[in-house]
This record gives C-alpha cells, structure tokens and sequence, in this order.
C-alpha cells in the first residue's frame, strides 16, 4: 500500500473522520479543512502544522536549497489556503503535497527560463551542500567531499525537471511509484521511465570508472 | 567491475560475457524500488544472484541513493503559521530572484525580452534599406518625392504641360532654359499654376510618414533594449 496513504490513513481513519468525532480525538484533516474552508485560520494552520515537515522535505528535495524551500512551502500554504474552495474532499495530504510540488515546478520552469534568458542566471542554479559531517578531514579531503558534491549538483542539475523531482521522490523521500504518479499528475509507466532514465543518467556521469565510484564511497559510506 | 549495464548481456566474475540475458535497467531499477510483482521480482532475483554485472548495478543505485540522501540538505523545521496578512495578502510569495529596482526597466524585461533585440534589428534594416534607396534614387528630403526619371531631374506641370525639371531648376532657375518640355510640348510662359508631380502623389506622402514613424520605432525599442540590459545586469547583481 502505498505510503502517502497508509499515512492518511492513520490520520483520516481515526474515529471522528466522519465529522462525529468525540472531543478529545484530535480533528482529522478532512474535518479541518472543513472548518478552514468556513474561514477557520487556526484550524488550517493546524493542518499545516500537520503536514509542513512532508512539505518541506518534498521542496527541500526537489529545489536542493533549505531556504528556498522554505519560501516556497510557505507560497504552498497560502495557495493552498486561496484554493480550499476547490478542495473535493479528497486525500488532503496528497492534495497539499501536489501544490507544493507544483510550486516547486513553477519555480524551476521560472529559473530554467532566466537561465536561457542569461547566461548570468545559471549562477543561482545550486551551491555547494553536502550535508555528512567530517569534523577531523584534512583540507584536501573536504576539497575531495566538495569536488564530488559539486559533480552530483552538476549532475541533478543536468537531469530534466521531471526526471529529477521523480527520482527525488522516489530516492530521498522514499515515495513508492503511485505516490510519485499521483502527486506529480503522470501515468505509473511514465513514473517508471522517468526514475529509470534518471538513474541511468546520474549512474553514467558519476560512478563511469572504478575510481569515481570507490571516491563516492568512500564519501557516502564513511 | 563493470561500467556499463548491457541488457541482453551477461558478464561473469571473469569478465567474459555470455549470451545469458540479464534484465534491462528498468526492471533493475524496478526490482530495486521493490515494483515488481513477487513472480518477476523472484526471477530478477535469481538472476542477481549470480550475475556480477547486475550486482553491480543494483550497487550503484544504492551508492546513488545514499549520495543523494547525504547530499539533500537538512529542512527547515522553523513552525509555519499563516497570519491574517498572508492570506489577504495579494503579492506572489515566490519570489526568488530579488526584485529589480528599476519598476519600469523591470516591466519592459517581462514583456519583451524575446522579441526587443529581433525586432530592433528588422526595424533598422527597414529604415537603412530605406534611406540607401532615397539616396540611390536622389531624393533629398521631406516634401520632394523620388522622381519618376533618373537622375537629379523632377517632373513639374505649367498650365498642364508636363515639363522635365533639372536640379538647378529647383535651386531658382525654374522655368528657365534649363526646362525641356516632354513630347514635343511648348511650356506656356504666361501661366503662373505650377505644380510638383511628387508633391501631389499622395502615396509619397504615406511614404515619408512611414519613414517617421519608423524611425521612431526603432528609437523606441533601441531605448528598450538599452533599459533592458540595465534590468539584466542589476538582477545579475543582486542574486549574485
């Protein structure tokens, strides 16, 4: 089963989904969205308070940048808020994670067209993030660590988007494949083709030779 | 070990391929995500097991899998919460490149991007084809259109006589020697109705407003192009 809805399934499978809830259950996501959609703030910010960190992780994944993430997610949330009325009811996690990744594409077709706009604008494109702590490695292997951060941003970057917000998911956030489809609107053969495409991409331009991939372990695995 | 997954082809420990198939990339990747139905995932699994090259494979979409996960940096967990003035809030929250502080450069930027530098550059090989062919035909200016002879000659008609007019004509010898009637015909001396062909051939009129008109055009998106590559140059700055 997948995950987002084994997820929502604990979350709206509690007693009180059907809006009879007693008090002292917490209210489920339909029942607040329900009161959000009657001009309740609190009880949306509940439901964001809720979801943020899945929110957050998917932007953070998908644009490899903490603080644009975090606009971003943010930008999620409003729309999200703007957009109850269109709300149907359905999987309410699944259906904020699809703005926010939507969000997230918009901000990416919008960079790619700066990019193509000027050349100077591929400058934003990503900075240097590897997130394993080495607090005793000498100058030369964080130069290493860097160099081989570099090549795998180089590497993302090159991917299209599609392939790389599925391979994101699939990797990083661990969404099984109907997830993946679900939240990015494509068909389960086409979620497929893009996380394969997209691995054999990054399998082909990082780990080519024996020594790229024992640099990669060693880096990856400590 | 091996660098490239060949479906189709089976590598052994020692290296020589045998005609034994090994499954595409995709049923690797799929068998690695756990997407297979347990009848295929059992035969793909079979397979690995004495196949260094698919191995090989599956290893490096583990070594891919941890190099994106150490690499994705660390999420923001600060709380959000919408105020009031969020969801009033009518301005776009997604704004990642700071904002230009030149509003109008900043508007022509969004609208014309694509099409200033094309259409400046058809603008001012209209207006030089333009010019190059006033110059080639002799015409010297507003309210003397081009001539319907070569030369620096004019048409001008005497009490309806067509007579052709030389330079020197025009300069204050009108009506002099200078002047030779077209076919044949006498100019009457007496009349005092004279009148330019070119000045009353209204598409030559259109012709010279066009020119304006053109020119100013080419101004305007010179200008734009101009202002522009400013905007550029300052978002460039400030994203750096």
């Amino acid at each position: 089963m997948p995950k987002l809805r084994r997820i929502e399934s604990r979350q709206d499978g509690q007693p009180g989904n059907d809006g009879t809830g007693s008090p002292s259950e917490p209210p489920t996501d339909g029942e607040l969205l329900a009161r959000a959609v009657d001009g309740d703030l609190d009880a949306f910010n509940e439901f964001v308070e809720r979801h943020q960190r899945a929110v957050i992780a998917l932007c953070t994944g998908i644009l490899r940048d903490a603080s644009l993430a975090e606009d971003v997610a943010q930008d999620a949330f409003i729309r999200a808020w703007k957009n109850l009325p269109s709300f149907q009811g359905e999987s309410a996690r699944s259906w904020l994670l699809r703005i926010a990744t939507n969000r997230c594409l918009d901000l990416l077709r919008q960079r790619n067209r700066q990019a193509t706009d000027s050349l100077d604008a591929q400058i934003v494109e990503s900075e240097p993030r590897w997130t394993t702590q080495m607090p005793s490695e000498s100058p030369e292997a964080e130069a290493e660590r860097v160099e081989l951060n570099d090549r795998l941003e180089a590497a993302l970057a090159d991917l299209p988007d599609d392939q790389r917000i599925a391979l994101v998911m699939a990797d990083v956030l661990g969404y099984d494949y109907l997830d993946v489809a679900e939240l990015t609107g494509a068909a389960m053969g086409t979620v497929k083709s893009r996380i394969s495409r997209a691995r054999a991409r990054l399998r082909s331009a990082l780990l080519a030779d024996t020594a790229s991939r024992e640099h990669f372990e060693r880096y990856v695995r400590p | 070990m091996n660098d490239e997954h060949n479906p189709g082809q089976h590598q052994t420990a020692e290296g020589q391929r045998s005609p034994r198939d090994c499954p595409p990339f995709e049923t690797l990747s799929l068998f690695f995500d756990g997407e297979l139905d347990a009848a295929e995932a059992a035969k793909v699994e079979a397979h690995v097991a004495s196949c260094d090259s698919c191995q090989a494979v599956l290893d490096d979409l583990r070594l891919i899998r941890q190099a994106l996960r150490v690499s994705t940096p660390v999420a923001s967990t600060r709380p959000f919460r919408l105020t009031p003035d969020d969801v009033r809030e009518t301005r776009p929250v997604l704004q990642p490149v700071k904002p230009d502080t030149s509003a109008p450069a900043r508007r022509l930027t969004r609208l014309t991007i694509p099409y200033v530098p094309a259409l400046t550059a058809v603008a001012a090989l209209l207006l030089i084809a333009i010019i190059a062919g006033d110059v080639i035909s002799g015409d010297d200016g507003p309210g003397s259109g081009p001539t319907p002879t070569a030369g620096a000659a004019d048409v001008i008609v005497i009490d309806g006589t067509p007579i052709l007019t030389t330079e020197e004509d025009r300069d204050g010898n009108f009506g002099a020697a200078a002047s030779t009637p077209m076919s044949g015909q006498t100019a009457n001396d007496g009349s005092e109705s004279i009148e330019s062909a070119s000045k009353s051939d209204p598409f030559w009129d259109w012709w010279r407003i066009g020119e304006a008109l053109l020119i100013v055009i080419l101004l305007g998106l010179l200008v734009t192009a101009l202002l522009q590559r400013r905007s550029r140059r300052s978002a460039s700055r400030n994203r750096a």
